[in-house]
């Protein structure tokens, strides 16, 4: 169970201005688009046999007494230890989101050393990262949300998805809550290969 | 007329001290009571919370130089033939030459961003070179290349973790803001000492070219007098983002608090490079209209400043409608909208029938609205005749007063107190394992490669590149394609020398700086400096400040050309309050840029060695005075002592020779001897010649003059190392003779990828230069990656 | 003379260097802003994407560019074989447009990821050395290189990974020969080592091609190396010698450096074109 921070910005967020622009002019007819949040999700993963408590308190210390992870300048946070942040990630009132990793380690090892090396804690393992894409899309079915995953979720082609490189991403859709365990699988396990139409 | 009366107005009129502070406090502002008089005598009414906000700022020590402008106009000299327009607008520009009928210029501006970047490391760093490079596109430039400074705490003492966070931030700003501008970073200086731990310095140098005929001025044209003109505003929309910015950046540092961290201002790149493009295409398209213009960016006062500044400059008034200003969605004060430092903006003033298409130019060609949210160009006010200066909210008018009382500056004569010399007892400084001590010398933050930070710059962008700081002891460009010329430039400032003596101190970061683009060939043109210095209400701090500005005004104008023209500093910033809250100031660091031109760019040299065989040569005899060297704290802690003396004439002839040698195409490379002595400069020159080619060199000390044999290797008396080809060595030490100037052989150059270094009784130094490679270049990594 | 428009996409930044060196060999070289009617692009003879950020590499480098309805146009263009070349940020947007490698037509089959070397994450500048293959693009981009068909050259990139999630996908470029340039080091072996290989690139592509070869995404910036004293005086290696011992000689700086073969191969390729067009 890993203790998780969750930051956006609080200035304008050109890129999600931008996303938002581009998306609406990939949707079919009669799909719109109202809003797009883009934030970023920091996953504190505790080391084997240890636990998130170990760390915690140093680790919100370090959030908000540096810029390390937080520029305070440009971005507002939300800090969430182990035990508090219920069973599941949500998504906003009214919203769907997709969860994009790199293909890769999600773990980034360099950014732990360094962590470690000014704000020293233990039980640490691993810091993962991703990025949320919350959309609001004007019709609200099943079927429309799938319209608008496949129009601007992972591109396949020119035309075809905007936010997820598949060749260098995997993602998760999150319609309802997701629960956490699952989430942190997700960012863990190993990206499968795609096999494209022969 | 003073404005309607409305609850706005600050009720300063016969206020006591005690009161003019609390009201101050309140308002957020920082004018001390006798400013305030000052304030009310110059508008003879209480001002608007907009008015008293303008005079704020302007008279910020950041904008103001209220201590400092007796002191720099006194000594500092400012004019040359090679000077086009001297200190005064946002950029120096000098003469670089003609080619195929066109006479070009440089432009350079030298700034500072201290305060921001210690309390937001990235941003500040981000807008420090945000803030320079605007100041030489708005002379009409193309601007070619950026310098930072940078002066960093102690990486390893006790407050190493901020003092590291704080180094990588400030190169991640660098290079997020440099890179995609598409600039490339010309060189730096780093130095690390604890003095910085709560108070880094920024320090920004921006190159620029413009066609001799191309210059713009930041003035209301005389053409005004004849037809309507109007403000134009161009870039982000204003928000509050680094309102109060200015005075920021005047006051002492308090420790963690987080509201400092509201005034440090949003950078933007993108926006930024979009709109260089725009006003490339803006100005061509105003010059081919032939209608006289103005442009002018916007930093320090925002709207308020820019604009009264543009009116003043020309002899002109204006009114600014604040409605007319596009701001992101919702209400923002009157002060907040004319004053706050929201980056990426230009102002123009241009002939009012001329606006329409200046506007499409911004909003259709270049399509600010559709790639930055709320970005355009917009009309927002326009010249007056008369002197008024008025900025109208709602109708109503929120400042309202004459022209130069609102640019009027102001002044305070600060105590000067010299500091209880204290000569530290002369050290015995021994070496005993010069092996060993090399390697400490290479593994030194001070010393170590700069490779680790200069990696994540770009430095090829814009393809002019011909010679690279760190192959070399300035950069080389090619500037004008085509065309023979280069220009070449640096920047230095060794800080322990000035606190160790202000005067002479001073005059040997001028010396270096001008060492440095002669090692390369180039012929110093002109200088820009930044003064960065602690407390000025503190009687010893500011007599620090004014030795040193002497020692740099002497030493400019006895090391030109000829010994009658100076090198003139062109343009400059002072940065005052670089102390922390519980008083601890930097070391005094005054920051030197210097600019050169190659009227053939082919004939640069960079450091590394060139060819097996060669023969080394040092020019300035190594004196006994170790102080404030790098060698004298590795050994024993010591920052001060005697400084290497300098004799101006002798020095100013082996700047001349050394010149001379290089552009006769003598001389197969060249190296400046300052940090770390002789042993450094050898040793980066033999890293060079490894790298390139697997050369090593020896370098053979003769038997002992007087001088101790750590003061020979380690001791940081200026000189000049150069590699000379057999074939040359007699046509060099011709030359040398001639100009009566010293000459000694020192060594020679070697195919076997050695550094040995020895005397006649002994071999002190024989290792393997691929082990010394490996930690010359780990010795900051660490701090960096 | 033979046409190329340099596409001003907001936010590129290396437009003015590459029109130059396009200038240099010959070609009619214009900077044409992304918003011009994309009609226009049909009377150009072949494209270049300039390096820089285009759209602040908003969502992802090249994302947003890629859906410009001029690089479109482009991708038009290019079916009828006209020779199209991104660089650095032009291949991203390459990329993500499926134009490279195109083996499925309309379809994305490669991403440009971040840099990954041991120790050393974001942002790298610095030069390498990549060697020519002998794939389908070599005719058109490598006909004016010489010797070993090497050549150092700056890379300056964040995100130069070239990647797949299809294994097929890189073995077809394998096989293909797709993979026209590759890094190698000093010894002119395929580079397996940080920073001889920069940023850990499938196949230690530098850059790669369609399989039609007209269409080149390519890291590094040759743009950068065209003339000889663009040349680190520092490097090692043939080059490296060239440009120590053009020290005093402006003839020979002014001349042609390690880049400059790319450009020339094209001019030389739509000179061809255009007489066979007559």
């Amino acid at each position: 169970m890993s203790a998780v921070l969750r930051t956006r910005l609080k200035i304008a967020d050109l890129t999600a201005w931008t996303a938002l622009d581009a998306a609406r002019k990939l949707l079919p007819e009669g799909q719109g688009l109202q809003k797009l949040i883009r934030e970023d999700l920091f996953v504190f993963e505790p080391a084997e046999g240890s636990r998130a408590t170990e760390f915690e308190n140093e680790l919100a210390h370090a959030i908000e007494s540096s810029n390390f992870f937080v520029n305070p300048n440009k971005e507002q946070y939300r800090f969430t230890r182990a035990a508090e942040r219920g069973a599941s990630l949500a998504p906003p009132e009214g919203a769907w989101g997709i969860l994009a990793r790199p293909r890769g380690d999600t773990s980034d090892h360099g950014w732990l050393e360094r962590l470690l090396r000014e704000h020293p804690m233990k039980g640490l393992g691993a810091i993962r990262r991703a990025r949320l894409w919350w959309l609001w899309t004007t019709a609200s079915g099943a079927d429309d949300r799938d319209a608008c995953y496949r129009a601007v979720g992972p591109v396949t082609g020119s035309r075809q998805g905007l936010l997820v490189n598949p060749h260098s991403e995997t993602d998760l859709r999150i319609d309802e809550p997701a629960a956490w365990d699952a989430v942190e699988a997700f960012l863990r396990a190993p990206a499968a290969s795609r096999r494209e139409a022969a | 007329m003073p404005p309607a009366t409305d609850a706005s107005v600050l009720p300063l009129t016969g206020a006591d001290d005690a009161t003019i502070r609390r009201i101050m406090a309140d308002e957020g502002l920082r004018l001390a009571p006798g400013e305030v008089r000052r304030m009310l005598e110059l508008l003879k009414r209480d001002p608007t919370r907009v008015e008293a906000t303008i005079f704020d700022t302007m008279w910020s020590e950041h904008c103001s130089y209220k201590s400092s402008r007796w002191a720099l106009k006194a000594f500092l000299p400012t004019e040359s033939p090679d000077v086009i327009l001297g200190p005064g607008e946002d950029a120096g520009v000098v003469r670089l030459g003609t080619h195929a009928g066109v006479s070009y210029a440089l432009v350079i501006a030298h700034e500072s961003h201290n305060h921001p970047s210690q309390v937001v490391p990235v941003e500040g760093a981000a807008t420090g070179i945000g803030g320079i490079v605007r100041d030489v596109n708005c002379m009409g430039a193309e601007v070619i290349g950026v310098l930072d400074a940078l002066r960093f705490g102690d990486p390893e003492g006790p407050r190493a973790s901020g003092v590291r966070e704080i180094v990588r931030g400030v190169v991640d700003g660098i290079w997020q803001y440099g890179n995609p501008l598409g600039v490339p970073n010309l060189g730096g200086d780093v130095f690390f000492s604890d003095r910085y731990d709560e108070n880094c310095l920024v320090n920004v140098v921006a190159l620029g070219l413009v066609r001799e005929d191309r210059v713009v001025r930041s003035r209301v044209p005389e053409a005004a007098s004849r037809e309507p003109y109007v403000l134009v505003l161009v870039g982000k929309p204003t928000d509050e983002t680094g309102f109060g910015g200015a005075s920021f950046a005047s006051a002492i540092l308090e420790q963690d608090a987080p509201e400092q961290r509201g005034h440090v201002q949003v950078p933007d790149p993108f926006l930024k490079r979009v709109l260089f493009e725009a006003n490339r295409a803006a100005l061509e398209w105003l010059f081919q209209q032939g209608a006289p213009f103005g442009f002018k960016d916007l930093g320090a006062g925002g709207i308020a400043c820019a604009s009264s500044e543009l009116a003043a400059a020309g002899g002109f008034g204006m009114d600014v409608d604040l409605d007319l200003v596009p701001t992101p969605r919702g209400e923002y004060p009157p002060e907040v909208i004319a004053c706050s430092e929201t980056q990426e903006r230009f102002a123009l003033v241009v002939p009012e029938r001329l606006a329409p298409k200046l506007l499409s130019i911004y909003n259709e060609d270049y399509a600010l609205p559709g790639v930055y949210d709320g970005a355009r160009a917009a009309v927002i006010g326009r010249v007056r005749k008369d002197p008024s200066y008025r900025i109208l909210r709602h109708g109503q008018a929120v400042c309202d007063a004459h022209v130069e009382v609102i640019t009027a500056g102001i002044e305070h004569r600060r105590a000067q107190r010299p500091r209880a010399a204290t000569t530290p007892a002369a050290a015995t400084l021994h070496v005993q394992d010069h092996g060993a001590f090399v390697r400490r010398l290479i593994a030194s933050p001070n010393l170590g490669s700069r490779d680790p930070i200069v990696r994540y710059y770009d430095t090829e962008v814009q393809a002019r590149m011909a010679v690279r700081a760190g192959e070399a002891d300035a950069s080389v460009l090619v500037p004008v394609p085509g065309a023979p010329l280069g220009a070449a430039i640096t920047v230095d400032g060794n800080p322990w020398y000035v606190a160790a003596d202000p005067y002479w101190g001073a005059a040997h970061v001028v010396y270096e700086a001008l060492r440095n683009l002669v090692a390369v060939g180039a012929r110093p043109i002109a200088l820009t400096d930044c003064l960065n210095f602690g407390n000025p209400e503190d009687p010893e701090v500011f007599d620090e400040f004014v030795r040193a500005v002497k020692g740099l005004g002497d030493a400019a104008r006895a090391l030109g050309p000829d010994g009658a023209t100076p090198v003139p500093i062109v343009s400059g910033n002072v940065s005052f309050y670089n102390e922390s809250s519980t008083g601890r100031s930097i070391e005094p660091s005054p920051i030197v840029a210097a600019l050169g031109v190659l009227d053939d760019y082919s004939v640069a040299v960079s450091s590394g060695l060139k060819r097996a065989g060669a023969s080394l040569w040092l020019t300035g005899p190594r004196q006994p005075a170790m102080g404030a060297s790098q060698a004298q704290y590795l050994l024993v802690g010591e920052k001060g002592g005697t400084l290497p003396s300098l004799d101006f004439e002798a020095e100013r002839r082996r700047l001349q020779v050394v010149r001379e040698a290089i552009g006769r195409g003598l001389v197969l490379a060249c190296h400046d001897v300052s940090d770390g002595g002789l042993a450094m400069a050898a040793i980066e020159m033999a890293l060079g010649g490894w790298s390139a080619a697997g050369l090593g060199l020896e370098l053979r000390i003769p038997d002992a003059d007087g001088v101790p044999i750590e003061a020979r290797l380690y001791g940081e008396t200026p000189g000049f190392l150069l590699e000379v080809a057999p074939e040359r060595e007699g046509e060099v030490a011709e030359l040398f003779r001639k100009a009566g100037v010293d000459l000694a052989s020192i060594g020679s150059t070697s195919a076997g990828a050695r550094l040995r270094i020895v005397t006649q009784g002994s071999t002190l130094v024989d290792a393997d230069l691929a082990e010394l490679a490996r930690i010359h270049s780990d010795a900051i990594r660490p701090y960096v990656e | 003379m033979a046409r190329v428009a340099v596409l001003q996409i907001p936010g590129v930044n290396c437009e003015y260097e590459t029109v130059r060196v396009l200038d240099a060999v010959g070609l009619e070289a214009s900077i044409v802003r992304f918003n011009e009617p994309s009609s226009s692009l049909a009377s150009y003879d072949a494209f270049v994407l300039p390096g820089g950020f285009a759209y602040q590499d908003r969502i992802r480098a090249g994302a947003v560019a890629a859906k410009l309805p001029a690089v479109e146009r482009i991708a038009q263009e290019s079916e009828s074989g006209k020779p199209v070349l991104g660089v650095c940020n032009g291949a991203q947007v390459l990329v993500e447009t499926g134009l490279v490698p195109a083996l499925h037509k309309g379809a994305v089959e490669l991403a440009l990821a971040p840099n990954r070397a041991p120790r050393r994450q974001g942002y790298l500048c610095r030069w390498v050395r990549v060697r020519a293959g002998e794939g389908p693009g070599a005719a058109l981009w490598t006909s004016a290189l010489q010797g070993d068909r090497m050549a150092p050259l700056p890379m300056a990139h964040g995100e130069g990974r070239f990647e797949t999630a299809d294994p097929a996908v890189r073995a077809r470029i394998e096989q293909k020969g797709l993979a026209l340039f590759r890094y190698v080091d000093a010894d002119g072996k395929l580079a397996t080592q940080y920073p001889d290989d920069p940023n850990g690139a499938m196949l230690q592509a530098a850059g790669i091609t369609n399989a039609r070869g007209n269409v080149l995404a390519l890291m590094p910036h040759p743009e950068r190396a065209s003339w000889l004293f663009q040349v680190p005086l520092d490097s090692s290696g043939a080059w490296g010698d060239r440009r120590r011992a053009a020290t005093g000689s402006r003839s020979a700086l002014d001349g042609a450096g390690p880049g400059r073969f790319l450009f020339e191969s094209l001019a030389r390729h739509l000179g061809a074109a255009k007489r066979e067009a007559a």
